[in-house]
């Protein structure tokens, strides 16, 4: 396993900054052996001169002269004393005078020795220069005896006595300087000596510290040097673990070292292609050129370049020669005696290439599955809602005819059965292009929350007309002007959805729906819509599963309730597409109380509250200027184009049809329209081409087109604002969105002032009460119908309660039986309270006395309905 | 001595005798000029093996003579001491031994190593500035070291080896 291969030399750890201190301290070591050398030298010197001081013998001479004189004297005596006076005798006294007269001679020449500044000395000279003349007196004495008798003799004894405390002074004197001279010298000896302890020890000691100054200083460089291989070593070591090739480059291009990875990227690992150049190595031919013209310039290049991309994607070559795809990085560096060095990271790219196509071919393919996904929802959607659509559209127009009220009931279940079936599939569809991840291209339009509510509850009104279960609604805060600008069909589907699973759920009780207007801290003005049951509940453990889709919660083992399970998963989606959260606060056997709240801006109410009523065949406007209004359907589907067409005859348009885009255009040049209704998908030219080629330049460029599509989700908004559409409405199309639409686009935003003749106003005398031309199925039956029609079914539906209220008075057989269906009469045109109180009544039909209070009680709520019907 | 014998013969005796007298004194004095002034002898034990050499003047100024001029700490002035090297006189003894003895007229005597009589140091001194110097000078004999001409003579050991007024050089083991 190769480790990093770099030829430079590894420079000597700790060398350069300290070598200069090792030469100081080697200098400071010599100086001071040289010192102490010099300075021991010099006492040693003084110590040795010490021996030339000549002391001892100097003492020598002084000691010894009176022991001279004193063999003189006693010779002098032995002669004296002798029998006989021979030469031999006389010999002897002669040679002990003159061994006495050298001595003498030799203290006198001493002399010089005594320091004159010293007290005694005077005294010593003195002395001695007594002795010298009594010597030389005894001198002349003793040379002048020819023949020595011995006379002679005693009188030179008698002489030479004379001397003796002369000589014992001389001697003393001297003496005692002497020693006091030596002890001196001694003593300077001695101090010499300590001088020269002292600058030993110190030596000693500066010589000590030196030494561990020095061993300290060589245990730090051995562990800055330890310090310096471990980060040579970890950085070899990352730089050979790393994953991407690491290649050391001189400044001019050639390889200094390289790792594993390089080697392998580069498939060299059989050979060392370390002090190589680029040119050799890695660069292919046609790069070579450049570099070999100038390799340094080309490294700058390289760095320039760099410099803004960070990263570089470019071709190499292998010591093989092959090429591959590479991302190079490059840094400038020092090595580890600080030449300029270049680190080359290299990555090889072709692996990550394949991959990122792979990836890309997955994503397309993805993208191609995700837009069949989408097409096989659009179409589905088409496929699916289409015959529903028909259904519904064909039921809405049976309802023109003079059907009897079990007719229209058996009709209005049709069509509910059809509006839920639909309902069901765009519920499915709408979680899986939910799913799809189709963006909510719905535009913000104004609506009324509460009309819509009103119907919903409507609805609700007649699923829940079997059970013993009351729907109703209010709304606080408000002040009356309830519209808002936000997502209608969200709304919708929410509150419907909330709605109906609470119908499915409750068996007894009420379910409730309340609207409050509100202001946050911002002052801007929301809606908490809030929908409670008095249900079974959900309990919190399984509130999360409730909201899953298709997961239905059952109570034991029957499945009671019968749903898709998708309810409360739409409800919650729709919420958040609006932005709002849904809550949830329920107990087991407590009832649901489901909320949410949404940003509610202020719009003007739409003019809904009143029934707008088309008068006869007229105008859908008295605004529009033509006299008889042109219309052009569009669509590729026959059931469509001619429920279209009824619709917009009922409105009081002329209507052509026409089949598919190119027809559409073609017809619209033929013909000036003011409104076209464009359905979007089409074969060959699609709605949104065919409105663009209306739009630009034929004889009807300047009608109302409406596009008209069945997942309005789906859409794509881009196309919708290129085309020049004004708005696109969702499949199924009801009359009387339709008349609004237009007249939204016809009027523009702001209302038409003029008031229509009322037929039924809403009257908010007590909530209870409320029968409002858009509660319940009312509102589309009032679209259908005319006026005097709908007074005249309306007053059926009146007279068949109290009809039944009669027979319930009274008794009669089949009393229960009318009671229930004045019931769902009474639900179906929006009499909560009523219905509830026939509901009672069918409940308590045994028990007497609940039903005859039940039986009171509704007949009163009828006798102010009535009474309310009448004054309107 | 019979007294009243005025005879001719007794005066002549005594005339001889005087004269014999004054010639040996004379002789003496003759003889006394060829006077022995120095003793050299080793005593290795074995007399057969024992060597004795005396020294005149005469026989001293037949050895090679050495001369130097130096100052001493017995003397106050620089003197020229002259005469043979101390090695000369030993082999011309031709006494062995390590240990040479230098005796004094005063009985005084130092001690020396053999081997640090080499060369032409040190001199037994016959003449000081050319002539011969009485027992009062220190002489006849006196062994000189050329102290200033190097500090090594200058130690206390070296004075102790100057000896003046030498009579006898004993050597020994």
């Amino acid at each position: 396993m190769p480790v990093l291969r770099i030829r430079d030399r590894e420079p000597d750890e700790g060398t350069g900054a300290s070598s200069s201190l090792w030469v100081a301290i080697m200098l400071t070591l010599s100086f001071g052996v040289l010192v102490t050398v010099l300075a021991g030298s010099f006492i040693v010197q003084s110590i040795v001169q010490t021996g030339r001081e000549s002391l001892d013998n100097r003492t020598w001479v002084f000691a010894q002269l009176e022991v001279d004189y004193l063999r003189f004297e006693t010779r002098l005596h032995r002669a004296i004393n002798a029998d006989r006076l021979t030469p031999d005798i006389m010999d002897r006294v002669m040679t002990s005078f003159d061994i006495y007269y050298s001595r003498v001679e030799t203290v006198d020449a001493g002399k010089r020795f005594f320091n004159e500044d010293t007290p005694g000395t005077a005294k010593i000279h003195d002395s001695i220069s007594r002795v010298v003349q009594h010597r030389d007196a005894l001198a002349t004495m003793l040379d002048q005896l020819g023949t020595p008798r011995r006379d002679d003799l005693e009188d030179i004894l008698d002489h030479s006595e004379e001397v003796i405390p002369t000589l014992r002074d001389v001697t003393t004197n001297a003496l005692k300087q002497l020693t006091s001279q030596y002890s001196a010298m001694r003593q300077s000896e001695e101090s010499a000596i300590k001088r020269f302890m002292a600058l030993s020890t110190i030596e000693a000691l500066v010589l000590l510290a030196i030494t561990m100054l020095a061993i300290r200083l060589a245990m730090r460089l051995r562990m800055r040097a330890k310090a310096m291989k471990r980060l040579r070593d970890s950085f070899r070591g990352i730089v050979e673990a790393s994953l991407d090739g690491v290649v050391l480059l001189s400044v001019e291009g050639r390889i200094l070292g390289y790792n594993t990875a390089a080697a392998k990227i580069f498939d060299c690992q059989d050979q060392d292609v370390v002090g190589q150049t680029l040119q050799d190595v890695a660069l292919p031919r046609l790069r070579q050129t450049a570099f070999k013209s100038d390799p340094t310039a080309f490294m700058n290049e390289a760095f320039d370049i760099l410099a803004i991309r960070r990263r570089l994607r470019t071709q190499l070559k292998t010591c093989r020669g092959q090429m591959f795809r590479a991302e190079v990085a490059l840094a400038r560096h020092e090595d580890a005696i600080g030449r300029s060095i270049i680190i080359a990271f290299v990555r090889d790219l072709e692996d990550t290439i394949a991959q990122e196509n792979k990836l890309k071919q997955a994503r397309d393919k993805a993208l191609q599955a995700m837009s069949a996904q989408e097409r096989f929802l659009n179409l589905m959607s088409h496929e699916m809602k289409t015959p529903l659509h028909g259904v519904i559209a064909s039921l809405d127009l049976l309802q023109d005819y003079d059907w009897t009220s079990d007719d229209l009931e058996n009709l209005q279940i049709a069509r509910d059965s059809a509006a839920a079936a639909l309902a069901q599939v765009e519920d499915v569809l709408a979680i899986s292009s939910n799913d799809a991840g189709t963006r909510d291209t719905t535009p913000f339009e104004p609506f009324d929350p509460m009309e819509i509510v009103k119907l919903i509850v409507g609805q609700a009104r007649l699923k829940a007309r079997n059970k013993d279960v009351t729907v109703a609604y209010r709304i606080t805060g408000d002040d009356g002007d309830s519209g808002i600008s936000g997502r209608k069909e969200a709304f919708r589907r929410a509150v419907a959805n909330l709605v109906d699973n609470a119908v499915k759920f409750t068996e007894h009780g009420s379910i409730n729906i309340h609207l409050v207007y509100w202001q946050d801290a911002a002052s801007d003005r929301r809606l908490t819509v809030k929908v409670s049951d008095t249900g079974p509940g959900i309990a919190p453990a399984v509130q999360e599963i409730a909201f899953a889709d298709f997961q239905t919660i059952s109570k034991g083992a029957a499945l009671k309730y019968v749903g898709s399970g998708l309810g409360l998963g739409i409800a919650k989606r729709a919420v958040d597409r609006m932005g709002g959260i849904l809550h949830l606060d329920s107990c087991e056997n407590e009832g649901s109380h489901f909320s949410f709240d949404i940003a509610a801006p202020f719009v003007s109410k739409p003019k809904l509250a009143s029934v707008e009523r088309p008068a006869t065949k007229q105008l859908a406007s008295p605004d529009d200027i033509q006299v008889f209004p042109r219309a052009l359907v569009v669509d590729d589907n026959a059931a469509n184009r001619i429920l279209m067409q009824k619709m917009l005859e009922r409105l009081g348009y002329t209507v052509q049809c026409a089949e598919n885009g190119e027809q559409a255009v073609e017809i619209a040049d033929m013909w000036r329209f003011t409104l076209i209704l464009m359905d979007i998908r089409m074969p060959g030219m699609d709605g949104f081409e065919a409105t663009m080629a209306i739009r630009s330049g034929s004889s009807s460029q300047d009608a109302l087109i409406l596009g008209v599509t069945a997942n309005l989700a789906s859409q794509d908004a881009e196309c919708f604002t290129a085309s020049g559409m004004q708005e696109m409405l969702a499949k199924p199309l009801t009359i009387g969105q339709l008349k609004e639409k237009i007249s939204h686009h016809v009027n523009g935003p702001k209302q038409d002032a003029r008031a229509r003749p009322p037929v039924v106003e809403a009257v908010d005398v007590e909530e209870e009460f409320v029968i409002s031309a858009t509660s319940g199925n009312l509102s589309y039956i009032s679209e259908t119908m005319e006026l005097d029609e709908l007074e005249a079914w309306l007053q059926a539906c009146l007279d068949e309660i109290r009809q039944a209220l009669d027979a319930a008075a009274r008794d009669r057989p089949g009393s229960i039986q009318a009671v229930h269906k004045a019931a769902g009469t009474a639900a179906f045109i929006g009499l909560p309270r009523l219905q509830s109180a026939l509901n009672q009544m069918e409940a308590a039909q045994a028990d007497a006395d609940p039903f005859a209070s039940a039986l009171l009680e509704a007949s009163d709520v009828f006798r102010k309905i009535r009474l309310d019907l009448s004054g309107a | 001595m019979p007294e009243h014998q005025t005879h001719t013969p007794q005066r002549t005796r005594r005339f001889i005798c005087f004269l014999l007298f004054w010639t040996f004194a004379a002789f003496a004095q003759v003889a006394s000029a060829q006077d022995i002034l120095l003793r050299v002898d080793d005593s290795t034990g074995l007399s057969s093996d024992s060597h004795t050499a005396t020294f005149d003047r005469g026989q001293l100024d037949a050895l090679p003579q050495q001369e130097f001029t130096t100052s001493t700490i017995w003397t106050d002035a620089e003197r020229l001491f002259s005469g043979p090297a101390l090695h000369d006189v030993l082999d011309a003894a031709d006494v062995s031994g390590d240990t040479v003895h230098l005796v004094a007229a005063n009985g005084y005597e130092a001690r020396m190593p053999r081997d640090a009589i080499k060369g032409t140091v040190p001199i037994v001194a016959t003449n000081i500035d050319g002539k011969p110097f009485s027992v009062r000078e220190k002489g006849p004999l006196w062994v000189v070291f050329p102290y200033d001409l190097d500090a090594n003579y200058q130690t206390e050991e070296v004075y102790a080896w100057s000896i003046w007024q030498l009579t006898g050089v004993r050597v020994s083991e």
